[in-house]
Parts: C-alpha cells; sequence; structure tokens
C-alpha cells in the first residue's frame, strides 16, 4: 500500500512539474497583441501571429495553415470590433476548439476595456461605406491603450496559468513602467506637433491623433473601404489648403501614389509609417512601432516648417 | 505592482517614511556628522520610496479610472434600458461580452462587439446577369442551374443565408436559394441546410443536414464565391447542373500533421436533384441512353459514398498551396444494379505578397480535373422483341423506333484551369480554360447518335470583375465555345452581385 501510494506521489509529481514545464500556445490576430503578451508571459507563453505587421488587418488571407495554429491555441487575442470578420470566424470554427470561441476561456477580445472611438448611432448604414458597427477598432494605435491591453493579458494569463500569475503581474509592472518612460519621451517629442493637421488614407489613425493631438481633417477614402475618387480628391485638397494642412499620413501598406499627387499639389508631405509590430524589420516590439511613426512624423514636420521659414 | 496590493495603513506609513526620510537627510547634511555609506544608502531608500509612492499614486489613479469608468457603465446601462432594441441585442448575444463605448459626439452608447453575437446572422446574396449568346438555347450551353439561362436577362440566385450558434453543441446553417430553369421558371429550395459540431474531442467534426458535398475545390461552394458568371464545365455535367448536394452527413478529421491536412468522409443520399450521376433526376429521362429506372434503396451500399483528402502548405510567406484528392461511389438508375465512380483531384496555389492593401494585389491560380466511370445496364425499348414499336411499349427515345442498347461502361472525363488576377484594389481579371469530353464513344451513341450531354468541348472565359465594395460586384464575362458536331458559339454576360446583411467571411 505504501509502495503504490510513493509511485503515486511521484507519478503526480512528474506530472505535475511536466504541466509547470509546459507553455501556453497563443495565437494572436495582429501581431501588436502577440507583441505584449510576449512582454507579459515571458518564455511561458510561445506567440503566434495570424496577420503579419505589413498587412492591412481587415484582409488577411485565411491560409488553411492557421486551422492547425488555432486548433493548438491555449488562447486567441482578437482585436474585435470587427476587425477580423472577414476572415476569421470560419478558420476558429474549423479549428474545432471550443477554449477559443467568443465567450470560451482561451477567448480574449482585446478592446475589452478601451473606451471606443466612432461608434456610429443606431441609423448606422453601408450607404455611408463599411462603417464597423462597433466602433474604429484601430485602438491600439493610441499607446496609452496598451496599459488596458497588457492589463487584461495579465489577467487572462494568471487565469489560465495561475501558478506563473506572480511572474506575470511582474512582468506586467515592468511593462507599464517602460511603457510610462516611454509616453513621457513621445509626449515631450510630440509637443511641438500639438494641434498639426493633416490627413490619413482609412480611418486608421483617429486613437493616435487623439492621443498626440493632430487634428485630422479628412481621408483619402470618401468613405471607409471605398477607394478615393477624383471628385472627392479635390475636395480634399480643396479643405487641405483652406485649412493649411501639409501632412499625409498612410500606412506603409497603402499604395503612395495618389498621396504623392496630392502632397506636391499643397506642397506638403507624404508620411508612410508601420501600424502593426513587424510592420517594419526593425519594429519588434509595441514600443519601437510609435518610436518610428513619431520620429517619421517629427522629421516631416521639422522638414515642412524649415522650408516654410 | 506589488505595492498596489498592500493593505492601505502600510502605504500611509510608506507616505510617513519618505517624509521623514527627506527631513532626515536634510538635517544629517546639515550637521555634516554622516559618512558617505550612509548618504550612499539613504539615497538608495528614498529612490525606493519615491518609487513606490509613484506605484502608489497609479493605483489610485487606476482605481479613480475604473470607478469612473464604472459610471460611465451605470449611466451607459441607463441609457440603454430606455432603449429596448438595444436591451434585446444585449440579450441575444451569445457568449459575448458588452463594452462601454464613447462615440465622437460624446453620447455614451452600450454596443457589442464580437462577432459571435445575436441568434441569427442573416444575409441575402443576389446575383442577375444580362447577355446575349449566339446560340438560342442558352440553357444548354450552360447546364449549371445558377447559369445564364435565357438571352436578355436571367435571375441567376437570390439567395438568404441564416446563421448562427444552436447551442453550445452545433453551429447552424439555412441557405434557401432560387434557380431559373430553361424555361425561365422559378424555383426555391433549401440549397442547404444543415447543423455542425463546434468540438468534439480528438479533431473531429460533425456535419448533419442536407449541404453541398465537400468533393473538390468548387462544388462545396456559392455562386457568389466564383470568379466567373457560371460554373465550370465539368462540375456541371459529371456532378449535374445542382453540383453534388444531398440529405447526409459528414464526419472530417483534422490530422495532428504539422501543415494542415483534413480528411473528409461524407455519406449521403443517392436520390434528387443533386445526385445526377447517381440516382438522382434530371432535366432529360434519359441517363447515359438509358431512362432512368426509379428504384429503392435496396442497402447501405445503395447510398452515395464521399471521401476526400485536403492538404496545404505554406510555400513562403507568400505563396500557399491547397491540394486535394475526391472521390465518389454510388448507384446509378441507368440499370438495377449499377454503379458510378467518380474521381477528382484539385489545386490550388495562392499569392498574396507580405504587404497588401486591401487584399490587393493577389494571384489565384485553380484546377480541378474529374474522371466518371459509369456502369450501365443493358436497355430495350422492343419489349416483346418483336423488332417493332408496339402502342403498349413506351416510346422513350422520341423516335418511334426500337433499339437494343447492350450493357457498358462509360467513361467521361475533363478538367478546367483558371487564374485570377487582382491587379488593384476592387479589379480582378481573370481567365479559364476547359475540357470535357469522353474518353472513348459508347455503344449507345453509335446507335443512338451522339449524347450532347457526352460531347467533346472546349471554352475559354476571359473575364474582368470589379468590386465597387465588399458588398456589390460588376462582372463582365466573354465565352467561347467548342462544341463537337455543335459547332462554335459567343457569348458575352455582364453580371451584377451584391449582398446585404452579416459581413460575410472570405474562405481560402
Amino acid at each position: 500500500m505504501k509502495s503504490v501510494s510513493y509511485t503515486s506521489s511521484i507519478l503526480l509529481s512528474v506530472i505535475c512539474t511536466q504541466l509547470l514545464a509546459q507553455t501556453l500556445t497563443i495565437v494572436s490576430t495582429i501581431p501588436d497583441f502577440g507583441s505584449i503578451a510576449s512582454e507579459i508571459g515571458g518564455d511561458f507563453v510561445k506567440i503566434k501571429n495570424l496577420c503579419r505587421g505589413t498587412e492591412d488587418p481587415h484582409f488577411v488571407d485565411p491560409r488553411p495553415s492557421y486551422v492547425r495554429l488555432l486548433r493548438e491555441a491555449d488562447l486567441l487575442l482578437e482585436g474585435g470590433l470587427g476587425l477580423e470578420e472577414g476572415w476569421l470566424p470560419p478558420l476558429v470554427q474549423n479549428s474545432r476548439n471550443n477554449a477559443i470561441r467568443p465567450g470560451g476561456r482561451g477567448y480574449l477580445n482585446m478592446s475589452t476595456g478601451i473606451t471606443v472611438l466612432e461608434v456610429p448611432g443606431p441609423n448606422i448604414s453601408r450607404a455611408e461605406g463599411d462603417v464597423h458597427p462597433y466602433g474604429n477598432p484601430h485602438y491600439w494605435l493610441d499607446p496609452t491603450n496598451g496599459r488596458i491591453m497588457a492589463e487584461e493579458i495579465c489577467k487572462k494569463l494568471c487565469e489560465l496559468d495561475p501558478p506563473h500569475s506572480a511572474i506575470y503581474k511582474s512582468n506586467l509592472a515592468v511593462f507599464n513602467e517602460a511603457l510610462d518612460r516611454k509616453l513621457q519621451h513621445w509626449t515631450q517629442r510630440l509637443s511641438k506637433l500639438k494641434g498639426t493637421r493633416i490627413v490619413t488614407y482609412h480611418k486608421s489613425f483617429e486613437y493616435f491623433a487623439i492621443w498626440s493631438g493632430l487634428d485630422i481633417v479628412g481621408t483619402l477614402e470618401p468613405k471607409p473601404g471605398i477607394e478615393p475618387t477624383p471628385g472627392h480628391i479635390r475636395s480634399l485638397i480643396k479643405t487641405m489648403q483652406e485649412t493649411g494642412t501639409k501632412l499625409i499620413l498612410i500606412e506603409n501598406f497603402r499604395p503612395r501614389k495618389i498621396a504623392e499627387n496630392i502632397a506636391s499639389r499643397v506642397g506638403g508631405k507624404v508620411v508612410s509609417v508601420p501600424v502593426m509590430v513587424g510592420g517594419e524589420p526593425n519594429i519588434h516590439r509595441y514600443f519601437d512601432l510609435f518610436d518610428v511613426i513619431i520620429d517619421r512624423l517629427v522629421t516631416a514636420h521639422g522638414e515642412l516648417t524649415k522650408s516654410a521659414n | 505592482m506589488k505595492i498596489a496590493n498592500l493593505p492601505k495603513p502600510r502605504k500611509t506609513i510608506g507616505l510617513i517614511t519618505v517624509i521623514f526620510t527627506v527631513g532626515r537627510v536634510f538635517v544629517t547634511a546639515q550637521t555634516n556628522a554622516v559618512t558617505k555609506e550612509e548618504i550612499e544608502r539613504l539615497r538608495g531608500e528614498l529612490n525606493r520610496l519615491t518609487q513606490e509612492m509613484q506605484l502608489t499614486l497609479r493605483t489610485y489613479q487606476e482605481r479613480i479610472n475604473q470607478l469612473e469608468s464604472a459610471i460611465r457603465t451605470l449611466e451607459g446601462g441607463a441609457m440603454s434600458s430606455n432603449q429596448p432594441t438595444a436591451q434585446l441585442a444585449e440579450i441575444q448575444s451569445t457568449g459575448s461580452k458588452t463594452n462601454l463605448a464613447v462615440s465622437p459626439t460624446g453620447d455614451t452608447t452600450r454596443v457589442q462587439y464580437s462577432w459571435g453575437r445575436g441568434y441569427i446572422g442573416l444575409s441575402l446574396e443576389v446575383a442577375s446577369v444580362f447577355g446575349w449568346s449566339t446560340t438560342s438555347e442558352v440553357a444548354e450551353l450552360n447546364p449549371g442551374a445558377h447559369n445564364p439561362k435565357r438571352r436578355g436577362f436571367t435571375l441567376q440566385n437570390v439567395e438568404v443565408a441564416l446563421e448562427g450558434a444552436v447551442d453550445p453543441y452545433f453551429q447552424g446553417t439555412g441557405i434557401f436559394s432560387t434557380h431559373t430553369d430553361p424555361h425561365g421558371e422559378f424555383h426555391f429550395e433549401w440549397e442547404e441546410a444543415y447543423a455542425e459540431t463546434f468540438s468534439i474531442p480528438g479533431g473531429f467534426q460533425l456535419k448533419a443536414g442536407k449541404f453541398l458535398t465537400e468533393f473538390g475545390r468548387q462544388n462545396s461552394t456559392h455562386s457568389h464565391q466564383w470568379d466567373f458568371v457560371d460554373v465550370p464545365l465539368v462540375l456541371s455535367r459529371l456532378l449535374g447542373p445542382h453540383g453534388l448536394n444531398a440529405v447526409g452527413m459528414r464526419v472530417s478529421w483534422l490530422a495532428p500533421t504539422p501543415f494542415y491536412s483534413e480528411l473528409f468522409f461524407t455519406v449521403q443520399d443517392s436520390r434528387g436533384d443533386g445526385a445526377y450521376s447517381f440516382l438522382g433526376e434530371s432535366e432529360s429521362p434519359l441517363f447515359l441512353g438509358r431512362p432512368r429506372t426509379h428504384r429503392d434503396l435496396r442497402g447501405f451500399g445503395d447510398l452515395l459514398f464521399v471521401p476526400r483528402y485536403a492538404v496545404s502548405f505554406d510555400l513562403t510567406d507568400s505563396h500557399t498551396v491547397l491540394l486535394g484528392a475526391s472521390a465518389a461511389f454510388g448507384p446509378n438508375n441507368a440499370g438495377y444494379g449499377t454503379r458510378t465512380e467518380i474521381y477528382g483531384v484539385d489545386l490550388t496555389w495562392k499569392w498574396k505578397p507580405r504587404t497588401h492593401h486591401g487584399g490587393y494585389p493577389f494571384v489565384r491560380f485553380t484546377t480541378e480535373a474529374l474522371f466518371r466511370r459509369a456502369k450501365v445496364d443493358e436497355f430495350s425499348n422492343d419489349l416483346n422483341g418483336n423488332g417493332t414499336l408496339d402502342p403498349t411499349e413506351d416510346d422513350v427515345f422520341g423516335t418511334g423506333h426500337v433499339y437494343n442498347i447492350p450493357s457498358e461502361t462509360v467513361k467521361d472525363w475533363g478538367l478546367y484551369t483558371q487564374v485570377s488576377w487582382g491587379f488593384k484594389k476592387g479589379w480582378v481579371a481573370s481567365l479559364r480554360g476547359e475540357y470535357v469530353g469522353p474518353v472513348e464513344t459508347a455503344r449507345y451513341e453509335s446507335i443512338l447518335g451522339p449524347d450532347p450531354e457526352r460531347v467533346k468541348r472546349w471554352r475559354i472565359s476571359p473575364s474582368l470583375t470589379h468590386y465597387l465594395s465588399e458588398f456589390s460586384l460588376l462582372r463582365l464575362q466573354y465565352n467561347y465555345d467548342d462544341r463537337k458536331h455543335l459547332g462554335e458559339d459567343h457569348s458575352v454576360w455582364f453580371q451584377l452581385e451584391f449582398s446585404l446583411g452579416e459581413h460575410g467571411a472570405h474562405k481560402f
């Protein structure tokens, strides 16, 4: 009897160590969530991102291999607000993984806790373009939302993997501290740009603009998801001239040509920036993304003011 | 963060210590009676306390934020209670949370943000076509149920799709669709109505109901997912104008391989208009020169069995291939113990660069080849063997003559290859080349003459599609047809497709 309990206790401890040694497999839609999750999860998580940093996150190709990744996932980080509705649902359905379905234990909607912008009223209509019925989903471009996302991820990891929760919590503190330092630095760099008027291609920079104090006066798309038309471009140029707008901020996967044409008409500048981690080869962390965006904006703004003087 | 969990009194003590320490440093600096080490130690202490205090302040800030948002939530709840519809939507949400959101105008609304929402997702897809062909018998030229059927206008498809989670076990789908028959009459049917399991152990998935069979690449898709106005000839000829579609069940297994690999096995009813090469029905009462007999199922073996295996590899970051092999086995009604076997292989290759704008540019190449072998019985309409057609004997061929057709095995094959190039956002240029034909002339054909459903034919179709938005498209297509014995035909089709409702997801 004694030997049985002895063997079983050994067995149990072996199983326990096995369980402890196991890492959580996290599948993230956009790499930004994955990057934050790896900061919080450290060595205890394995991250796979479905969308690459250079892709339009609304139009990711639903490759069959993603079904395999989702099948193995302990946790799915989804942007929500309709960001991935054009490609993710069938992949999740086919993965046969109940845990990562909305409401499941291994499902985290990253917009949880975010103050969502541009939530349309009850009279929403597609006559206004492909309006996201739940509001603008590009919230990760406000770095202060980074803290909310990191906290949600930490909460979820602690729930899925309680033995390591102390580590996750301390990693969160480190992340938050680093974010605070960075925020101070970024705000300082952006101080000269406060109130600067810009136009964008798609409604991707609303969160960034509110945080950084930029003023978006228009978009190249006449309506969300609709390609620029000559008539709209003419009226946009007029608006830019009237308001003295010189900066055109576009995601690096958008075509530059139309933006360049407009810039040359108004004597302005096109600032093409990555909008996700991995959007450019040197962007490995969430913080790197803002370093690059802010750097480009400050440089372009500096050049414009120099040439104006 | 650890500080945040400390009880309140300790934080107060911390604050007092800070003040105390600062005071002590001040005093000791004045008296000059301290060693260097002590200054260092105190400096360290001060730093630590400053950090602690910052953390404490941050925690309070967070608490304030939380309280503020809680107040907003309460306000939002109060607002939505004035709006019964908003509340209803909230109640209907399955497994999705609600979120507080502020619109730019500052008013607070309660919205749901997850795609697993509502009891039923509803959408409508409409496809209509206008065009002309050099033949007036467009329906014979284009046998698929949702193809253009006549010169002028054809309403190809009006499809209502209902989708949603049934309960924690099943996802339910119902697709009600219409098609126009060759006489211009409208038909309504539940094209698909099935339930699919969410999660059963071992990577399996079950599907039961009426559904388009997972055979090859295109058969299980709907007309709005096609790159052309019409269905490939080989599919409408060998699988039938309605494709392979019947009541039954399917089990699929996602194999634990490092790449995507899925095995499907379908068992379906071998009757109905979606089982053309089996015990199904067709426009013509004949199948391969024999009248279709009406017979019941005599055993389990009289069902339709469809295995399929599909694998996919990501060749590089931007190249993906999907390969599949399928087969369908079942009885046919051109005899009493006769059977049909259909084999198919398919290949899809897709290129989408790492950097793309709205999913463009891309190149998609698809090819499918099918082979059908059907055993068919001997048949004679000369029941009494007197060599003439008597009034009691059925003139099934409509010629007034008697025919004695021997039993035989009839083999047909065909393939299509298509390439689509999305060259600019919203613009897709496509080209399709097709061939269908008999492996050899059947013996019944040497008696009855060539069967139009078996003649050798080629078709080339260039098309240009413009997506005005994600929800509507215009398509222009030209078809060059060359049918042996029937000659060449030219057709031009101009198509409008649109969709309403739920934002449908794209499949690979």
